[in-house]
Order: structure tokens, then sequence, then C-alpha cells
């Protein structure tokens, strides 16, 4: 017989009895792929463990001198006496991350103008091409939209304009900023102005606005000529061109970090997603927000919404974030937007402000919106369902009562049955405390505020990228260290 | 399990080891891939599945099925003894939370 010397075959007996030293905190959790669990807390702490040491913890068997033990005592998910100080502690955690709501709107988007130049196909506002007087927001109602703007509690207010295309009623952007600035001597607020433009109308009197009044300019770039030309059409078929032209010339004259670009991923760009990299990267740019199809507007009316699958996006965000990442161990420091956003969730207790990963749901209370014909809807992509006839986000008028508006049962009434604490499969998920509820995704794709959750494009693309982002932070390398470096941002 | 074709079938449960709350919430998450019935069979509950046509689950795994759900159902029952576990101190923390929110201004004038 086999004698195997000062082996200990089995553990003692003490080894498999309950630890009574410790009671549970409310978790909630999700298994990764690699035999690890995340695990977060009321308060968005999170962290990962072996799944030996989830069931062992769940058991109650956890030895209070391991480091899993150590760890989940000092980021709330045990405690060991009848002590009130991890109540105390998690109640004020929880209290901060849910600071954002008490500053209320800060995102105000005036959408000043329906026409455009550009006839997008997966245009999401359903961009008009005709009649001004239909289309373009007046003075009146830009001054009604701005009294309401200034009631806000929020000391921090940015304007955003939108279109169609903003500057193609640039007389109303000029109003509204001076108009501003007039009332926020009274007001002191931290305001700012954003025009988020396709840059066609770009010429030296707009430059100079933006320079007198700090306004910053947001753009499109689909990626190279070819895709961009391909998903932007205009007349002249050089959209690509007069755009590069026009971020060169603000870059010059006003400075890199005035004009940013954002992309959108239509099916044809699935393949190409370095090319696209490489694009904002010759432009300048040291962000991308590698964004799928929305399904509102034009992107439903012709189908461009349907082209692809949740999955083959993905695909398309999980190389794109390599090559990131990839670029970053070179030294070329791009970052990917949304993956510094769900890291600086995950690591930070400090809120973003990003309105669509927010529960209770950013409409209303994180952005509103001003619409050209005076009507006021919950968030950008609420107007944009509008604009497929669906009005149930519809706030008021800029005319209407500031309390009126935003106590309106169209509002409340969204934000409440769509709070994911309390819908199913939601109140479960391990990202609960990072992820959000989006109603109007909802609404667009399964009329319905909620949503079935398990056939969700929202839940489908979060649980994807949470999950490759929360593996590669927990990877003991470089690529988890250039992602912890994101959460500044 | 009986397996009745390639893309359907059934098998029980028993009603001491899993809540019918627990089952549902699986069921919930299979929405997706599967048409999934419960039946409140005396001891037991009979669960009906049958696979839908834009489902990830290949056919030849229909027959693992029963394994595959009640691996996601051990979750569902763990995740409900925690949620009752910890239901009176996870409403303690959410009233100390927003306790210092109420206004005290009225005490005493009701």
């Amino acid at each position: 017989m086999m004698v195997i010397a000062n082996t200990k075959l089995f553990s003692s007996q003490e080894a498999f009895a309950s630890n009574d030293s410790y009671k549970l905190l409310p978790f909630n959790f999700h298994r990764l792929n690699n035999s690890k669990v995340f695990i977060s807390n009321i308060a968005g702490e999170n962290t990962v463990i072996s799944e030996k040491d989830f069931k062992n913890f769940c058991d109650m068997h956890l030895e209070s001198s391991s480091e899993t033990f150590k760890t989940l005592k000092s980021k709330h998910f045990l405690y060991e006496s009848d002590s009130s100080l991890p109540v105390e502690l998690l109640a004020l955690k929880f209290r901060t991350k849910m600071k954002p709501l008490s500053e209320f709107t800060g995102l105000h988007i005036f959408v000043n103008t329906l026409r455009c130049d550009y006839t997008c196909s997966y245009c999401q506002v359903s961009r008009q091409t005709e009649d001004k007087d239909l289309f373009d927001m007046t003075e009146e109602q830009a001054l009604a939209a701005l009294k309401l703007v200034f009631q806000s509690p929020n000391q921090n207010i940015k304007i955003e304009f939108q279109g169609g295309e903003p500057l193609l009623n640039f007389d109303i952007i000029k109003y509204v900023v001076i108009e501003g600035e007039r009332l926020n001597q009274t007001h002191q607020k931290n305001l700012q102005f954003v025009i988020a433009t396709n840059l066609s109308f770009v010429d030296e009197a707009i430059i100079d606005f933006c320079s007198s009044h700090d306004i910053y300019l947001s753009t499109s770039i689909d990626g190279p000529a070819d895709i961009h030309n391909k998903n932007r059409p205009r007349p002249g078929k050089n959209g690509h061109e007069l755009t590069k032209k026009s971020i060169i010339k603000i870059q010059e004259q006003l400075g890199n970090d005035r004009v940013s670009a954002l992309l959108t991923t239509t099916a044809g760009a699935l393949t190409r997603v370095e090319d696209i990299i490489d694009e904002y990267l010759d432009l300048g740019f040291m962000n991308i927000f590698l964004r799928p199809l929305s399904p509102y507007g034009f992107a439903i009316k012709t189908k461009s919404f349907s082209k692809y699958k949740a999955s083959e996006w993905f695909e398309f965000y999980e190389k794109g974030l390599d090559y990131i990442i990839k670029l970053n161990k070179n030294g070329v420091h791009i970052r990917e937007q949304y993956a510094s956003l769900i890291v600086r969730k995950l690591l930070s207790p400090f809120p973003t402000k990003y309105v669509d990963l927010q529960s209770p749901a950013g409409a209303g209370i994180g952005a509103v919106v001003y619409n050209y014909d005076g009507k006021i809807y919950a968030s950008d992509e609420a107007r944009m369902l509008k604009e497929m006839g669906d009005d149930s986000f519809c706030l008021g008028t800029v005319f209407d009562d500031y309390n009126d508006i935003f106590t309106s049962d169209n509002l409340i009434n969204a934000l409440d049955v769509s709070e994911a604490h309390s819908v199913p499969m939601c109140r479960d998920c391990g990202f609960l405390e990072h992820c959000g509820a989006d109603p109007v995704y909802h609404v667009a794709t399964q009329k319905d505020l909620v949503g079935h959750k398990a056939v969700s494009g929202f839940c489908a693309k979060n649980m994807s990228i949470f999950e490759l982002i929360v593996g590669k932070l927990n990877e003991d390398n470089e690529e988890s260290m250039i992602l912890k470096n994101w959460a500044r941002y | 399990m009986n397996i009745a074709s390639d893309t359907s079938g059934d098998f029980y449960l028993d009603k001491s080891l899993y809540s019918l709350t627990s089952i549902q919430s699986t069921i919930y998450k299979f929405a997706a891939d599967f048409f999934i019935e419960i039946n409140d069979s005396d001891k037991t509950y009979l669960i009906s599945f049958k696979l839908k046509s834009e489902s990830k689950y290949a056919s030849d795994e229909v027959s693992e099925f029963k394994n595959i759900f009640v691996e996601k159902l051990l979750d569902e029952v763990l995740r409900e003894r925690i949620r009752a576990e910890t239901a009176d101190i996870r409403q303690l923390i959410i009233a100390t939370t927003f306790s210092s929110l109420v206004d005290k201004s009225n005490d005493g004038h009701s």
C-alpha cells in the first residue's frame, strides 16, 4: 500500500461547519465564463471571486482569515457583528451613487431645425429637406425653452443644438447663445454650448462665433471616405471631404479639443473596425465611441437597423476594443468611450452623464429635448420615436409650466415602471447597479416601457460588454492597466 | 425527461426542492430560446418546452435541456435565499440612505 507521508487527504470536521461569525449583506451575482463569479452590491461596489469561494461565501463557510473574506468584508458583502457601521457606510455610498438624481436635468437639447442637406439611410430623426417655416424653431419658442432651462436645479447646464442640421438655422443658435449668456448673468450656472453638426456649412463667421462663446462642435465620421459617403449621402457625394476639411480648420483655429466625432456602425462597416479606428486617429481624435445603430427613424424605415444582429455588432466591438488596446500598448493613447464609461462605473463611485446607462432612466431627468415645433420630449430618442408617429414621451410644450412638464404622467410613469430594481431579470442581475433602464428603446423595439429582457437587444448588448470589460479588468496584465486608466475620463 | 421530438420535450421538478418563483424566474430567462409551459402536478411541476426556431441552442442540446434548466434554476434558488436572508438589512440600508432627505420641518404639526 502506498503511503503519502504528511499529506492531509481530508480537511478537519471544523472546516465543514458554518462560519457563524459573519452575515450576508444584500448582493447580486453573475457567473462569468471562466469559473469565476462577479458580485456587486447596492452601492455598485463589486469584485470577482472564484466559484469555489463564492459557494463557500454563500454557504457561510468562508474562512475569516482568507483574502476573499477580507475583500468581501471591506466591500460590504458581509459583516461580522451587530455593528451598525456596515449599514451606515453602505447607506452613505448608496446616497452618493444616487446624488445625480437630486441635481436633475443637465443636458438640454435644442432641435433648432429638422432640415438637413444629408439623406442618411439610418437617420434617426427623419430629417426634412423642405419648408423652412414648418421645420425651424422660432425665437419665441427658443426663449420660452431657455426660461425652462434655467429653472433646472442643476448647476452644470449643457445646451446642445441638434437637427436636422442645426447650422441651417444658425440665427436661432446665435439667439439662444447670446440670450442664454444674458440670462446666466443672473443664474450663474456653469453653462456650456455644443453644436452637433455635419460641418457642411461651417465658415469663418461661424468659427469666430464659436470661438467668442466657447462653443464645442460634435460631428459624425463613419470611417474612411468609402464607408462615410455611402452611409451619409449628400449632393456632390463629398461629405467625407467636406467634414474632414472643416475638422482640420476647427482644430487649427479653435484647438483639437473643440471638435469631436461620433460613429454610427452600419452593416457594411462591420468588417472594417480597424480602418475606422485608423481614420479617427488620422483625424486627430484620441477617443472613439463604437456605437451600434439605434432603432429609430429612417434606421427602421430603411431596415438599416435589422441588417445585423446584436451578436455581429458585438464581434465588431470586441475586435475594435482589442485593436485599441493594442494601439495603447504601442504608445497610441486612444480610448473607446463606451468601455471608458463602464470602467468608470465599475471602479469609481462617480456618476457618468451618459443617460442610457442610468436607472431611474435619464429620460427627462438627465436630458430633455426642446423640439423645433415647441414640443418637449423626454430624450433625444423620444423625439425620434415621435417622428415615427409615437408621441408617448411628449411632456408638453415650451410654453407650459416647469413643474407640470417635469411631473407629467408620461414622464413619471415611464421612469417608475422601468426602474431596473423592480424589473424582471434586471433586479437579479449582477450588473444591475452599473447598467440602466431604457424605456424609450423598449417602446421602440417591443412597444412596452419595460420590455422582455430575455429578448432585449439593449440587455444583450450591455450584458456582453459588461462580461467583456469585467473579464479584461480582472486579468493581471497590461491590458487591465490600460482599461483602469480610462476610469479617469 | 421525455423527448417528444428534436425540438421539444418535458420533465418533472420536485416541489419540495424548487419554489414556483424560482422556476418562473428561470423560465423567463429562457424566453429567447424556448417556449416553456409549467403545469401543477401533485408533488411535482411538469415543465414542457419547445425550441424556438431563432434559438441559439442546437437541436442536439434539447436532450440536455433539463440539466441546462436545473443549473440555472439552482442560481435562482440561491438568489431567492439571499433575498430572503438579507431583506431586513436591505430595508434598513435604504431607510438609512434616504432618512436624511426627509423633510423634518413638519414634525409636530400634523
